[in-house]
């Protein structure tokens, strides 16, 4: 806690100092001023286009699509899918291991870089814990949508049964449980705590009664004295120290779902650094598929400034080019390491087994497409951003895929090697999910304040407060 | 016959016994109009002496016979109130000794095929047996074929049952001028024309491996295929085990389970093969100085030269002590050359012996196809009658049964299935299964087996035997048949131990008339822009059981392909016609052509093709029809089984294959999968977990070993582990899918030459499982005598398990398999297995059921367990290459096998200590 | 106690800006006026330059109480049920498995810390609270947007003109008497 109050204590200085250094411009533009800024990022709340109508709706159908695709694969079981004898774990898991990954940059933007008192968070925390909420609503949907008998999911939580069984906690499914229950819950405390005095500006706001009881319930009566704000200051504090630990242990404990085992290409200790770096990696790349769009439909480019897009570019490029060093070192170790069967999983499987195109795909969106952040021009470019982003979101999906189906279908014995091949519903399950994060994320832009507004305000007077000082 | 009224029995089978449920289900067909329904016979039937696992009540063993192309095998049956579950070999019958190959065990699916024919018709109309029977009287008979029966024909399948033969001859006295036949399918008389040649009488040649040190084998499967085979499987695997490797010499067209154990093997066409037998008589007979073997000039490639050269150096090494064989479907020149070189290498009376064949009439013209299409022919025939199992089908080209059947005034047809020949024929009579019938059966050796029913006729059949009779004007059944034309098979202690004693066939001191011999000339070689297409059983045998779910799911031997059957071709003759597997070809002699894929098999003959009989079957009545190619439109009476000069062309269309296994090379893995070092300090420590004795079974601790020198991937075992722990048949997608649910799987490596090597692959029961430790929900643990045991109830489906299994031999139902199954499937259940639901993981056990029932019994008997336990895959396994028991019980050989210096542990580096130990091969000797 | 408790004297004054209130509030503390509570769009604290003043709370407290009792709940859990309750011989690993615990018990730390932390933010500011009298206050929902207030009292009981006056003196744009006392 002291180091915590140390880090609140150091603020004024370090904003002074950074400022200094950073012959940057603004991270607020001088457009965005005073009340009116407050009203820009709510009144979108109230007073929508009818372009929304028709965004709506693409959304709509890919997510009916995801409803077909669950209920086939609820009534006729898993063999509506692809997976065989060997590889039995294939899309399911791999959606998983991705949109679980992807999520973890809304946590890492409003945890960490709180933590680390980088302003910059304050324009974007609130869309990316957004993300990172809706992409674990997809991920929970598939471990559970992967089993043989998904109504039988509870056994992996400790109850006493008649049977007295008990889940066997050397496995780590069990883990995953506790992991992703654990994230789901706390990201969903830091956003809505967050939320909390914005829904206030919301409900004091809004122009119908309606609204502002139904923004009134949300906002439990906030009213922004200032004991509430040392108390929200402090809990805000603390559960950044929570998630930022959190975040880690997640998509480290999701590679242990792979490295406990001992199969050629799964059996690696470098697992839960990697994946975590990837993770991160991925989730960057969703973030600016997101803001990009975002801040040009609602005129918020002085809100989320191309400063904003160069930094999410920044470590893009960082967290791709740890990726690029776990692929060098799992490939290096392969063939160092000597044994036979890792050096066909990771050396021979990959480059001229079935899957070698998608392994191409990896490497071409994972290694190369990030060098393009090196160029500063690049960074600052939207539709370069937009489409390099895009790529490594897929690129990841690739990764996923490569480390699970192509690492199964062809293991120890020759004589068991078959491949997979994604039947409609595997087909459906991925582009439905990802309609489902569209229609989630739409409504959250609809009627949530999607930036912070109290955040903001405060970085303004500050900035303002300065002006005048300096 | 209308459907079961399924819903009442599903709905009441739900809280009854399965007794009460079958008194039921019997019901209920008797209300579908069915006569008769599913009961255990009212005839007194006698357990197996001595019941390998003599369980109380209502869980019995007993004994029969099953013929197959006319010669029994001895069985024995387990039966679980009232239904037949599972079959077994007979120890004590000569043709198995305790084994039960793929085709008897698979039978059993068989008697409970829901598409089995259930009621007698008389063009269309459904009629009770006797109704059926009326025009087919004596009287009826006489005024419509003449007094003396001249226009009468029977065809029946070639038989050696005494009481067939009896009821025949009443037959023939009263109508002295009907003609009889025996239409062959799959082997050919050709033998005993050599044999006749040879020794001036027509003999067979009865090998006997269990003191050969040379085997020689010319186009032929001596381990895995014919009449005999399971007793030379038992043979050959006693007689390694003895003396270690048997020098095994195997010149054939295609890969055989024999061919895949030789130290010498010889890939040739069929035409080539007479040439390379030949050689071999005519080298062997030069090295003893017998002038009197006239051979013309044989030329040889120098592979087939080479060969000739090391079997007859072993040959002439081990005189007496040394056997060649030739396969069922061989020419006749290649039987006569190999019957000569058994007498000059004195082998006859020591490894062959020479006896008269038990089938009916053997030898005899009544055999000849040529003779039975002249007959057909000829317009004659006013009343044709059919016993045989589908000639229609089965008949090669020249040998059209469809046009006489129609021709004839009265056609009567006792069959199976409403298949094609019962759509050519107006009087149709359901056949009763052999497991519904009473007879007798000879085997090869000529022993005399009763046939005892296990089960009344679930669908009104009734046999040949009971035919006969009734169109001779006797209404007795079955039983009363049997006591009345062959008492001895009638004793209960006959039926007791299904043989009846000294009832062996003498066998002939033979002399070869060389005189008479003439000079042997190989057949001329066939032109070169053509291929030779051999024509062996498939896996369905002649097609009787082409809708046998089990065989056609079964994975071949040699390609692994199931559901279908294709043109196998070598890789050199594919590259030559530019085809790649799946490719459609066209195959045309003279006007007739069919279709086939095309399925290149590493150390196939070139310039040849193999295409298995008993698959494009194109008549009702069969789960199979058009599953593959039908033959008969290549095959020609005369040589049946090979066919010279057929021309292919490529169609350009494709086929999708379902083939088990998609890589034969073993990746430079032999030394950790199939020639592993010897496991160290075997087998300590058995066991650590909790302590043993924790749940009463700590003081056994289960282990098997597979000696890979002894196993020919015939898959016995597989159909075996099917039968008895209810696993289920996923159809050609699931295989297309790779979602097969066979426990055990046989794994065929091959190398560049053809060579190839099987290995069983099955649960492990690692002591350091991986697929445990991963398993969330403790659904699968160890027990404490060593068992990986799989807790259906408990499973969730994760697949993790399967995930970390380096032997990936877990399976998983990815749909309701069960859904499907009528009523009537249901029945052949093992009630002792669960059948396991939709989501579930499974897998070997151990045959964990058996395991459990010997050691409840041993401790209810408060007494240490006797005797063996043995699994379903050994006890059916020809050559004994799988032994299995308790490494702490001194009774049981796998511990001694587990310490062999050949024994490994499959991928031994990871750790996993498995339970289940491999006896690499021997070394040939240089 | 969310809401101070108000003297009988007490005023409110509404500020246009941070800075204003900043300001306005020294100057009347060094008049003796006594500063009861305030009211702001966002974290006012952060705003000033310095460090902000150390606040008294009962949560990092509560934090560390429920990540206790989630680790070492989970842990026990953990051990039990797989070495005590019901022992299997799961591939032959050792019991109890310590490593093989770790993941879960940490979990649960994260999860019943975060969740004390914000359960205990909740009952600290007395939420949730629909209504609470100052929201009568006219003009007073614009604090959540862009409007300041601060609720101060005289150190002696004043004319309610003078009062006005000091505040406006001390920058504010309005004045609301409580409406108890004068």
């Amino acid at each position: 806690m002291t180091a915590l109050a140390d880090v609140l204590s150091q603020r004024a200085s370090e904003r002074a100092q950074a400022r200094a250094q950073l012959a940057e411009p603004p991270l607020i533009l001088p457009g965005a001023r005073g009340a009116d800024l407050a009203l820009r990022i709510i009144t979108p709340l109230w007073t929508a286009r009818r372009a929304w109508r028709f965004l709506f709706i693409v959304p709509l159908l890919l997510t009916g699509l995801f409803v077909v695709a669950m209920g086939v694969t609820l009534v006729q079981g898993i063999g509506a899918w692809g997976n065989n004898i060997p590889v039995a774990w294939a899309f399911g898991i791999t959606n998983f291991v991705w949109w679980i990954g992807i999520g973890h940059a809304g946590t890492f933007i409003s945890a960490f870089l709180l933590l680390l008192n980088q302003e910059w968070r304050n324009s974007i925390n609130r869309l990316a814990e957004a993300m990172t909420l809706f992409a674990l609503v997809n991920a929970g949907v598939f471990p559970i949508l992967h089993l043989g008998r998904p109504w039988l999911a509870y056994w992996l939580i400790p109850y006493p049964a008649t049977t007295g069984v008990w889940p066997n906690f050397l496995s780590s499914l069990p883990w995953d449980v506790a992991a992703i229950t654990t994230y789901f819950t706390v990201s969903l405390l830091f956003w809505y705590t967050g939320l909390v005095p914005d829904l206030a500006t919301a409900r004091d706001a809004a122009p119908t009664r309606l609204r502002r009881q139904i923004y009134g319930i949300f906002a439990l009566g906030w009213r922004g004295s200032g004991d509430a704000w040392r108390q929200h200051r402090i809990m805000y504090a603390l559960l950044a120290g929570l998630a930022t630990p959190l975040v880690i242990s997640v998509h480290s404990i999701v590679s242990l779902d792979f490295s406990i085992t001992q199969l050629p290409g799964w059996h690696s200790t470098i697992f839960p650094p990697f994946f975590v770096a990837g993770a991160i990696y991925s989730g960057f790349a969703m973030v600016l598929m997101l803001l990009i769009p975002v801040r040009r439909f609602f005129g918020w480019e002085d809100i989320i400034t191309e400063r904003h897009l160069d930094l999410c570019a920044r470590l893009l490029l960082t967290t791709g080019l740890m990726v690029a060093y776990s692929y060098l070192c799992e490939t290096f170790l392969a063939w160092y390491g000597g044994d036979p069967f890792e050096r066909y999983a990771l050396i021979t499987n990959r480059a001229v087994g079935p899957y070698r195109w998608v392994v191409a795909a990896m490497m071409g969106c994972n290694l190369l497409v990030p060098q393009l952040l090196w160029w500063r021009r690049l960074r600052r470019s939207p539709l370069t951003l937009f489409i390099a982003a895009t790529l490594i979101w897929a690129g990841m999906w690739c990764e996923r895929f490569t480390i699970i189906v192509a690492s199964l279908s062809r293991d120890f014995v020759p004589a068991n090697w078959q491949t997979f091949h994604p039947s409609w519903v595997d087909i459906s399950l991925l582009t439905g999910s990802i309609g489902l994060f569209a229609l989630l994320f739409l409504a959250f832009l609809r009627w949530v304040p999607a930036v912070s507004i109290s955040e903001m305000q405060a970085q303004q007077a500050r900035s303002s407060g300065d002006a005048r000082h300096g | 016959m209308p459907p079961l009224n399924s819903d009442a029995v599903r709905q009441i089978a739900a809280d009854l016994s399965r007794r009460d449920f079958l008194a039921l289900l019997g019901a209920s067909m008797a209300l579908a109009g069915v006569t008769g329904c599913v009961r255990e016979p009212d005839e007194p039937v006698y357990p197996y002496v001595h019941p390998p696992d003599a369980g109380a009540g209502t869980d019995l063993h007993f004994a029969t016979a099953m013929a197959l192309d006319g010669y029994a095998t001895g069985l024995v049956v387990r039966s679980v109130g009232g239904r037949p579950i599972k079959i077994e070999g007979n120890p004590l019958h000569p043709a198995s000794h305790g084994a039960a190959g793929a085709l008897h065990q698979a039978s059993l699916l068989g008697l409970y095929d829901p598409a089995r024919a259930r009621a007698a018709t008389t063009n269309g109309r459904t009629l009770n047996w006797s109704a059926a029977l009326r025009s087919f009287s004596l009287p009826a008979l006489r005024q419509l074929a003449g007094q003396r029966g001249a226009g009468v024909c029977l065809v029946l399948d070639p038989t050696a049952s005494p009481v067939t033969a009896f009821l025949l001859a009443r037959l023939r006295t009263a109508l002295p001028d009907a003609t009889v036949h025996f239409h062959h399918t799959i082997e050919s008389a050709t033998v005993l024309d050599a044999t006749r040649m040879a020794f001036g009488q027509p003999l067979l040649p009865l090998v006997d491996l269990s003191n050969a040190a040379t085997i020689v084998a010319i186009g032929a499967d001596p381990l895995a295929s014919g009449p005999w085979h399971l007793r030379h499987a038992r043979d050959f695997g006693a007689r390694q085990r003895s003396i270690g490797r048997v020098q095994l010499h195997v010149a054939e067209t295609s890969p055989s389970p024999t061919g895949s154990l030789a130290s010498n093997r010889l890939a040739a066409a069929p035409s080539v093969l007479s040439s390379v037998a030949l050689a071999l008589l005519d080298r062997v007979a030069r090295q003893q100085g017998v002038a009197a073997v006239r051979v013309a000039p044989v030329t040889l490639t120098s592979m087939a030269a080479a060969w000739v050269d090391a079997a007859a150096a072993d040959l002439l090494a081990h005189r007496r002590a040394s056997v060649v064989v030739a396969g069922d479907q061989a020419p006749q020149d290649v039987h006569l050359a190999v019957t000569l070189l058994n007498a000059l290498l004195d082998n006859a009376g020591h490894t062959v012996r020479y006896v008269p064949s038990p089938l009916l009439d053997a030898g005899d013209r009544s055999h000849r196809a040529d003779v039975l299409a002249e007959r057909l022919g000829d317009g004659g025939t006013s009343a044709l009658i059919i016993t045989a199992s589908n000639p229609v089908y089965t008949a090669p080209f020249d040998l059209p049964f469809a046009a006489p059947c129609q021709r004839a005034t009265q056609s009567l047809y006792l069959g199976d299935y409403h298949d094609e020949t019962a759509a050519v024929t107006q009087t149709f009579l359901p056949h009763a299964h052999y497991l519904e019938s009473w007879g007798a059966e000879r085997a090869y050796n000529g022993v005399i087996s009763p046939v005892q029913p296990l089960i009344a006729p679930m669908w009104s059949g009734h046999t040949v035997d009971e035919l006969l009779a009734a169109l001779s004007g006797d209404a007795r059944s079955g039983l009363a048949l049997l006591k009345a034309c062959c008492p001895a098979a009638a004793t209960a202690d006959a039926l007791r131990r299904g043989i009846v004693d000294s009832t062996e066939a003498p066998s002939h001191a033979t002399t070869i008339r060389w005189s008479a011999l003439p000079v042997l000339a190989p057949p001329a070689l066939p032109r070169s822009h053509t291929i030779e297409v051999a024509f062996p059983a498939g896996g369905v045998h002649d097609g009787r059981f082409s809708g046998n779910a089990w065989l056609q799911e079964l994975p071949d031997p040699t390609t692994k392909l199931t559901w279908d059957n294709a043109l196998l071709l070598g890789s050199g003759t594919a590259a030559r016609l530019g085809v790649s597997n799946g490719d459609v070809l066209e195959l045309r002699v003279d006007r007739a052509t069919i279709t086939a894929p095309a399925l290149i098999v590493p150390g196939h003959a070139e310039d040849s093709g193999s295409l298995s009989l008993g698959y494009g079957r194109r008549g009702p009545g069969t789960r199979a029809r058009l599953i593959g190619a039908s033959t008969a439109p290549l095959r020609r009476a005369a040589s049946p089984f090979t066919t010279e000069s057929v021309q292919c062309v490529v169609t350009g269309q494709q086929h999708t294959l379902a083939v088990t296994q998609q890589h034969w090379s073993i990746a430079g893995r032999a030394s950790e999968l199939i020639a592993g070092a010897p496991a160290k300090a075997l087998p300590a420590p058995l066991y650590h977990g909790t302590p043993p004795g924790h749940d009463g079974f700590g003081a056994d601790q289960w282990a098997m070993t597979i000696d890979l020198d002894l196993c020919t991937g015939c898959s016995a075992c597989v159909v075996a582990c099917q039968a008895e722990n209810n696993i289920p048949v996923v159809g050609k997608t699931g295989v297309l899918h790779s979602r097969e649910m066979h426990w055990m799987r046989i794994a065929r490596y091959t190398g560049d030459n053809g060579n190839a090597i099987s290995q069983p692959m099955l649960c492990q029961h690692c002591e350091d499982a991986p697929c445990e430790y991963v398993c969330p929900v403790n659904a699968t643990v160890h027990s404490d005598d060593g068992l990986n045991e799989m807790v259906y109830n408990r499973c969730v489906g994760t697949r993790f398990c399967s995930n970390n299994c380096p032997y990936k031999v877990r399976r998983f139902n990815w749909v309701n398999y069960h859904e499907e199954m009528t009523p009537v499937d249901e029945l052949l259940n093992n009630p002792d297995v669960t059948v396991r639901a939709r989501g579930v993981m499974e897998k070997c056990t151990f045959c964990v059921q058996r395991l459990r029932t010997a050691q409840e019994r041993s401790a209810l008997a408060g007494a240490p367990r006797t005797g063996p336990v043995v699994t379903a895959c050994q006890q059916s396994c020809p050559t004994g290459a799988i032994i299995f028991g308790s490494l702490t019980n001194p009774d049981d050989a796998v511990a001694a096998s587990a310490a062999d210096p050949r024994a490994f542990r499959a991928l031994d580096s990871l750790g996993t200590r498995p339970r289940v130990h491999y006896l690499t091969r021997r070394k040939d000797p240089a | 106690m969310a809401e101070a408790v108000l003297p009988d004297r007490a005023v409110l004054g509404e500020f246009e800006s941070a800075e204003a209130l900043r300001r306005g509030a020294l100057a009347l503390r060094q008049a003796g006026w006594r500063m009861v509570e305030m009211y702001a769009p966002f974290d006012t604290d952060t705003v000033a330059d310095g460090p902000p003043p150390r606040a008294r709370s009962p949560l990092p407290a509560v934090a560390l109480a429920g990540g206790a009792i989630g680790g070492v709940g989970a842990f026990l859990i953990e051990w039990w049920t797989n070495t005590r309750s019901y022992p299997l011989d799961v591939g032959a690993r050792p019991r109890p498995a310590i490593p093989a615990y770790i993941p879960i018990a940490f979990e649960s730390i994260v999860l019943a810390a975060a969740l004390a932390v914000v359960l205990a933010w909740l009952i600290r500011l007395g939420l949730p609270r629909l209504w609470a009298p100052i929201d009568e206050l006219e003009g007073f929902p614009r604090t959540t947007l862009d409007r300041f207030w601060l609720v101060c009292a005289p150190p002696t009981t004043w004319p309610a003109a003078q009062v006005e006056a000091s505040l406006h003196t001390a920058g504010a744009v309005r004045v609301v008497p409580t409406g108890r006392g004068a």
